[in-house]
């Protein structure tokens, strides 16, 4: 799953542990996230649109056949 | 599932499992009782002579020894990163990967399982130093798959 945390917290100008305090998670789940290594669940999820103030469909995207 | 989540849980549930195998390895070694069970006779292959004698000799105890400070290195390692990060549950990434690592470590053990039974029917009387090599490559690769955990996150 693709997705654009990193793009929107480096326009935010957050640092990797910025972000993970305010999601409440370690830097390693971000840095994780952002290389797309790890699909976060639901819930952290709706907590990155809220602190992005975007939708959960606008901050991931389904990659195509996967 | 709300254990594992818990940092210290996990780190002393390692720790007094590595306690216990390292000092029950502490203990035989060189006991008279438990060289006495040890075979005499050649192996199919050296490399089983070779941990036999091994064990003959008492070099377990290093073993012991290792395993006892992996586990105090966990323990120790764990209470810093708390004491550091405020933080004694592990976040979602975090469980999901020690989830995987458990599951390694529970399909190795298992594929093993059949291994160590076939070596013991081919040479029964190899049948401690087999169980015991089981139990070390087992423990140590848990053990220090817990440690590279400790000290990753």
């Amino acid at each position: 799953m693709k997705n654009i945390i990193r793009k929107l917290r480096e326009d935010r100008q957050l640092t990797q542990v910025e972000l993970a305090s305010l999601a409440g998670v370690s830097r390693q789940a971000i840095i994780a996230i952002e290389n797309g290594k790890y699909d976060p669940s639901i819930r952290l999820a709706f907590k990155f649109s809220q602190i992005f103030g975007k939708s959960i469909e606008e901050l991931f995207v389904e990659e195509d056949g996967k | 599932m709300m254990l594992l989540k818990n940092r210290l849980v996990n780190s002393m549930v390692v720790s007094i499992i590595s306690l216990l195998y390292g000092a029950l390895f502490m203990l035989i070694s060189g006991h008279v009782e438990f060289i006495s069970i040890l075979p005499k006779g050649r192996a199919n292959y050296d490399f089983w002579e070779g941990w036999c004698k091994f064990l003959l000799v008492g070099n377990i105890k290093y073993i012991g020894i290792v395993t006892i400070l992996i586990g105090l290195i966990i323990l120790a390692r764990t209470i810093l990163t708390i004491i550091k990060y405020r933080r004694v549950k592990l976040d979602e990434y975090e469980v999901s990967l020690l989830q995987r690592g458990l599951s390694v470590a529970g399909i190795t053990a298992i594929l093993l399982i059949p291994i160590l039974l076939i070596l013991i029917l081919s040479e029964p009387q190899y049948a401690v130093p087999f169980a015991l090599f089981f139990v070390v490559v087992t423990w140590s690769a848990f053990a220090l798959t817990s440690l590279y955990f400790v000290f990753r996150l």
